[in-house]
């Protein structure tokens, strides 16, 4: 089943619908259909293998929704769902967040997510439900943090959102021969959590 | 450029500074907790130069939050920012703040004077105060200078038991000072908050200055504290790499006063 969330300050109209997918055998297609721009695929479809975790999914989408309404800001990409995309991203690069962040031909594994406001009178929610289970062809499993973690390439993450200071300091500490009380792996999932998020949220800023 | 649509914050207003106010609210899912620091409009400022000032310190502060967290230093994650209205979405620091800790720490225990030491409680605070130098020197370590060290800008968290939204944050912190003081110190890191008026420098005279305002501003609102400041200056000699040379300014830096040159 999709997960469908409605965020903390944007418009209680505005849902979020997420899918996770693992064995997915469609990618190539949904990959030229964005290219081709067909609307019935206007969806985020999201790499799993540069996620972290649940929040940093929403937080793009959150991103995307904001600026979306916000009329200083507006959108950077053609809709809600590419600067969803690109919301995940660091850099102001657009193509290659896409390339980065987005799905490839070859991916096997896909995040889908659907952003619609339900005070717009063609919304359907279940119609909107199924077609987002059934988009992708693959095996859907549960949009949770412990999923996707097992599907993070840590080394792409740690590329892509420049994360090579990450724990600076105990690593210069034990460089000068200190002993560093060792983190729990929920600690470092957490700290690497943080530090994407923040990498997605300086992104106006550099 | 057009000053920006103003929004209404959707939170319960906690502090009200001279800059900014500060709100506790949720992030993306309504179980999480968060804090949002937003910088007002000042009216009386010229618009544009308002603007600038606004989102130059906005830009700054999360800056340098985002480094300290990613770098190590226990600081607020940095969740969002709208550098235009000047709002800063952070992580939420559950527990007390050091001076409101300490205050609660002194009312409630008469003896022993924190400046005697001995005692199982005295141990206890002994180890607060070693775990802020601690963290001082790690934030001297990365070259950032938090400009404005008090001790309600030190906040204690608890390691394992961080418990979202309490009802009464006052009411927490007391009891913490006045009942668990023999089990609970230990486990509490000391986090770091408000980088308003933070910069990176590497200088050895800014450090001073660091330590100097904290100095300043512990033995004002805790008199009879001076003990243990000297054990927060301990542990940073022990701690940070750099602490010789800093802790050699710092005697320069009290006899002086805070500002090296005299001219403005």
């Amino acid at each position: 089943m999709p997960t469908t969330l409605s965020v903390p300050h944007l418009p209680s109209s505005y849902r979020l619908h997420l899918a996770l997918f693992t064995s997915v055998r469609n990618a190539a297609h949904l990959h030229s259909q964005l290219l081709a721009k067909n609307p019935e695929y206007e969806y985020a479809f999201i790499e799993p293998s540069i996620l972290v975790s649940n929040l940093q999914p929403i937080s793009a989408g959150f991103r995307a929704i904001h600026d979306l309404l916000d009329p200083d800001v507006g959108l950077r990409t053609p809709n809600v769902h590419s600067e969803t995309v690109f919301s995940l991203s660091p850099t102001h690069n657009i193509t290659d967040s896409y390339r980065r962040f987005g799905i490839s031909p070859s991916s096997t594994a896909v995040l889908a997510i659907k952003i619609l406001d339900t005070s717009l009178a063609s919304y359907s929610e279940s119609e909107t439900l199924e077609r987002l289970s059934s988009i992708v062809e693959g095996t859907e499993v549960d949009f949770s943090t412990e999923e996707i973690r097992k599907l993070t390439d840590l080394s792409k993450v740690k590329k892509y959102y420049k994360l090579k200071d990450l724990g600076y300091v105990d690593q210069l500490y034990k460089k000068k021969g200190r002993t560093i009380e060792e983190k729990s792996e929920e600690e470092g999932w957490r700290d690497l959590e943080v530090a994407v998020l923040g990498a997605m949220a300086l992104r106006s800023l550099v | 450029m057009a000053p920006p649509t103003p929004r209404l914050i959707d939170g319960t207003l906690l502090k009200q500074g001279a800059e900014a106010h500060v709100y506790k609210s949720t992030f993306l899912l309504p179980d999480m907790p968060c804090v949002i620091k937003v910088r007002p409009t000042k009216p009386y400022r010229h618009a544009t130069l308002d603007m600038r000032l606004t989102k130059h310190r906005c830009v700054s502060e999360a800056r340098l939050l985002n480094r300290c967290r990613s770098m190590g230093v226990p600081c607020p994650a940095v969740y969002f920012v709208d550098e235009k209205r000047g709002e800063i979405i952070m992580e939420w620091i559950e527990g007390p703040s050091v001076r409101d800790f300490l205050n609660d720490y002194m009312d409630g225990n008469s003896d022993p004077d924190p400046n005697q030491g001995g005692g199982a409680a005295g141990t206890q605070l002994d180890t607060l105060m070693q775990n802020i130098g601690q963290t001082i020197g790690k934030l001297h370590d990365i070259d950032i200078i938090h400009g404005d060290l008090t001790t309600s800008n030190l906040m204690l968290r608890h390691r394992e038991l961080q418990a979202p939204a309490i009802e009464s944050p006052r009411q927490e912190c007391q009891g913490l000072a006045k009942n668990n003081i023999s089990t609970s110190l230990l486990d509490f890191d000391v986090v770091l908050i408000d980088f308003g008026l933070g910069q990176v420098s590497n200088s050895d005279e800014d450090k001073a200055v660091d330590l100097y305002v904290l100095e300043r501003a512990f033995l004002s609102t805790h008199p009879r504290a001076t003990r243990l400041f000297n054990i927060i200056l301990d542990s940073y000699k022990q701690n940070c790499l750099s602490s010789a040379v800093v802790l050699r300014r710092l005697q320069e830096v009290r006899l002086r006063g805070r500002k090296k040159s005299m001219i403005g």
